[in-house]
């Protein structure tokens, strides 16, 4: 681009008339901009606001975008004082100009909310998100708005703010903020306690997770144990961490602090010893492990090594035999091993992915090293901290059970009813391979016992034919359990696929490349995850795979079948529909049930339905594998559970009941049922069979207790309603007796008992 | 520049910006530990745009030092 000639005048700054007029402005108001600003901060607002006046009518020919700036600086210095009206009145003169400016009307918004004025608050707020979405602090100044009438949506809110500003003092102010919340008001979040140990420095982690837990509802309690120590901490019984009682401990282990004789003479020692050191220090490591599992009752989640970004012997490092890269890789191998001695409470978790996922080199912090022993550098910790999440999520009861997708431009490209059959993209061939991808990702979730519905404006015959007959179709319409193909709202259909499945409204995400309906299911839905879908396809499956919101731990042969225990459900429901009587659709059903104790096979689905049941649950009490063994294993208690089928299917094992006995009564700890087979008088069979062991045991009375929650009313009248006298009933808790002489529980005569398993 | 960098120094250590002065160092302030001063560094490399020498970490003790070496770097 040819430069503008200067003129010698330009040169002299006595005679700025010698200037061309457009220059001559730009200047002027660059010096005014410059005036603003000094006298803004100096603190002469009224003489600062008077020069604005004068540039503004000076520069109004000139692009608006410059005068912005200013007023910004003003705005801000106002809000600073507390001078909100000022700001108030600063932004209406000027809107024309200033409500292009997210800042400013972020700024407008914050000064409206200080003066009381939500409304209009509300309204500049969204109209700076509607500028541009990703600008952190509207979310921060919404979540201020709703944080008295609704702090679940101010949460909401929050959580975006940090998702925006992912940073340490992102993450301080929306700790700070849902902190407050917390101590006013009722929000519903679960305590959980997380202990960190292991030889180097990771507290700095605290603040993430912590931001972390409060978007999941779960308000965490942190543990972290001396630098180095963690030896002691898991040994011994009375030691700091113990007491803590963590639900779930993370143990990190540097490697070069693990073996220092290893790897500080590492070129010194014989290659072929070089992991024989190793593997002595890991063998003392998995003992420690295996000592604190049997312990403690804490799932424990140990890091693997970090592979350094360059090695010493460059590229000759893998030549050598033994080298840093092949040893260290080998240590991940051994830890891995471990882990596999424990399946239900002890995992990997894969720092070294995380790592190389945020690139070792863009975000190293070498100083952090050197100075605070900070092997994973700050720039990471984001990332980690949603990583760890994967653990906690599951432990802390919040994973996510259902996923809900749309079908065009989602599950293929293109529009089925447009394009048709053939004219889908789905395939091998760009772009239908994005799509191709990602319903292998999709059916991988479902593997793994995640329930899929479908949410579609479509046409149901076409969708059906689509699916039968795409030749690169990976999914199938058996792979969902629920389908809502028709031109519904989808909040509708969604609230209707809930039903359903019987499944709260926060175990669902919502996936969906439409921005309208995905601002739809947000706005009706809250508690619903609805995910940011990209725009562009090819992300797609990296953004279902980082989701990390339905890890599990520990798959049981329930989980696996989870599809088609709820397709059997839609079965039931059919026949419940045509059954024009109630008697006669449980009668079709041939619904048998077997009781037993509890066994090794049994406990963990017993303790898993502990910590998963939320409605038909009488006391909501959340138990381990290890609460429930030692329940099982104790004089003072039983442990029953409930398997049941029908001519459908197999249901699993869906009831479990824990008794304490006291004397002559025996009182019931747990009583529970999986939504799934409720109303069906499987209930009433599991009582009667309980009553009856009872009797056996000559046990004149039987306890019961009822601990309302969010979820349980469903369970609320159970126990009277089975002949219990009401002893107590208070808000917290109501507690039920019935005497066994007087007991009139009966087998309802549909359901057939059986001794044993078939 | 100097409301900015003291509130972020507050924020990283926990404590109200009021009480911090100029003298205020990891000395006379017991919540201005170790831990808080990474996070000071974290946060300041994080609003600032700008990358900290291991020198520069450990000579920032005090609101004016800190200043001065900040406003090098901008």
């Amino acid at each position: 681009m040819a430069k503008p000639i200067l003129k010698s005048d330009a040169l002299n700054p006595s005679s700025p008339e010698g200037l061309d007029p457009a220059t001559r402005a730009e200047m002027e108001l660059t010096a005014g901009c410059q005036e603003i600003r000094f006298l803004v901060e100096r603190g002469y607002l009224s003489m600062a606001r008077e020069k604005l006046e004068e540039v503004f009518s000076k520069g109004r020919q000139i692009k608006n975008h410059h005068l912005v700036e200013p007023a910004i600086v003003l705005l801000q210095a106002y809000e600073k004082n507390k001078q909100y009206q000022s700001a108030n009145e600063l932004f209406k003169q000027y809107e024309s100009i200033l409500g292009e400016s997210q800042v400013a009307l972020t700024l407008a918004g914050s000064s409206c909310l200080n003066l009381n004025d939500s409304q209009q608050a509300e309204n500049f707020l969204e109209g700076a998100i509607q500028k541009d979405s990703s600008y952190p602090d509207p979310y921060l100044l919404l979540g201020d708005l709703y944080a008295k009438s609704q702090p679940d949506k101010a949460v909401s809110y929050y959580s975006q703010y940090y998702d925006l500003r992912s940073s340490i003092m992102g993450a301080r102010i929306f700790i700070k903020r849902v902190k407050s919340l917390l101590k006013t008001n009722s929000l519903s979040f679960k305590n959980l306690s997380i202990a960190f140990i292991g030889n180097f420095t990771i507290e700095p982690i605290k603040d993430f997770l912590e931001a972390e837990c409060f978007k999941q509802s779960i308000q965490p309690k942190f543990y972290f144990g001396g630098y180095d120590q963690y030896i002691q901490e898991m040994a011994d019984a009375n030691s700091g961490l113990f007491n803590f009682d963590p639900a779930i401990t993370f143990l990190f282990l540097d490697s070069q602090t693990l073996s220092p004789e290893l790897f500080n003479k590492f070129f010194d020692i014989l290659p072929e010893k070089r992991f024989h050191l190793a593997e002595d220090k890991l063998k003392h490591v998995e003992a420690l492990c295996n000592k604190f599992l049997d312990l403690s009752k804490s799932h424990l989640v140990v890091s693997n090594f970090l592979l350094p970004s360059d090695y010493y012997m460059g590229v000759y490092d893998s030549k050598m035999g033994s080298g840093q890269k092949e040893i260290l890789g080998k240590m991940n191998d051994h830890l891995l091993s471990q882990t596999r001695s424990n399946p239900q409470r002890f995992h990997i978790l894969d720092t070294e992915k995380v790592l190389s996922n945020c690139g070792k080199t863009t975000c190293a912090n070498e100083k952090m090293r050197y100075l605070a022993k900070m092997i994973i550098p700050d720039q990471a910790l984001p990332d980690m901290a949603r990583e760890l999440m994967r653990f906690v999520r599951p432990v802390g009861g919040k994973t996510k059970k259902c996923l809900v997708l749309d079908l065009d431009n989602t599950l293929w490209g293109g529009i089925l009813g447009e394009e048709g059959l053939e004219g889908i993209e789905l395939g091998l061939e760009p772009p239908g391979n994005a799509f191709y991808e990602f319903q292998k990702a999709v059916k991988a979730l479902q593997r793994r016992g995640i329930i899929l519905a479908i949410n579609s404006k479509n046409d149901p015959d076409l969708v059906r034919e689509a699916f039968e007959k795409h030749p690169d179709m990976q999914l199938k319409l058996s792979d969902f359990a629920c389908i809502r193909t028709n031109w519904n709202d989808k909040a509708q259909n969604l609230r209707e696929i809930a039903d359903e499945l019987n499944l709260g409204l926060s175990s669902f995400v919502f996936f969906d490349d439409n921005p309208a309906e995905r601002l739809l299911i947000r706005q009706q839905m809250p508690e619903v995850l609805t995910i940011e879908v990209p725009e562009d396809c090819s992300e797609y499956t990296r953004t279902l795979l980082s989701l990390g919101v339905f890890e599990t731990l520990h798959l049981t042969e329930e989980d696996k079948n989870r599809t088609h225990l709820y397709q059997t459900e839609d079965k039931r429901r059919h026949l419940k529909d045509q059954a024009t009587e109630l008697d006669s659709y449980l009668e079709s059903l041939k619904t048998q049930v077997v009781i037993q104790p509890a066994d090794s096979f049994s406990i963990p689905r017993v303790a898993q339905l502990t910590q998963r049941t939320n409605q038909f649950n009488l006391t909501t009490q959340r138990y381990s594998e290890a609460d429930i063994r030692a329940f099982a294993e104790s004089e003072k208690s039983r442990v029953y559970f409930l398997k049941s089928g029908d001519r459908f299917g197999d249901h699993g094992i869906v009831g479990a009941c824990i008794v304490r006995v006291e004397n002559d009564s025996w009182e019931l700890d747990t009583f529970l049922m999986s939504c799934r087979v409720i109303g069906r008088g499987i209930e009433n069979a599991f009582l009667y069979d309980i009553f009856r062991k009872a009797s056996e045991d000559h046990i004149k009375n039987v306890v019961g207790r009822y601990f309302p929650t969010r979820k349980n009313q469903i369970a609320e009248s159970f126990y009277p309603d089975a002949g219990f006298e009401t002893m107590a009933d208070n808000p917290q808790e109501k507690v039920f007796t019935l005497n066994l002489e007087k007991n009139s529980v009966s087998l309802p005569s549909h359901i057939k008992m059986l001794r044993h398993e078939n | 520049m100097k409301t900015k960098l003291r509130e972020i120094l507050a924020t990283a250590i926990d404590v109200d910006s009021d009480e911090l002065t100029d003298v205020s160092s990891p000395d006379n302030t017991p919540e201005w530990d170790s831990f808080a001063h990474m996070t000071m560094v974290a946060a300041m490399e994080e609003e600032f745009k700008i990358a900290l020498t291991l020198d520069e970490v450990k000579s920032m003790q005090t609101l004016p030092i800190i200043e001065e070496v900040i406003s090098q770097k901008l």
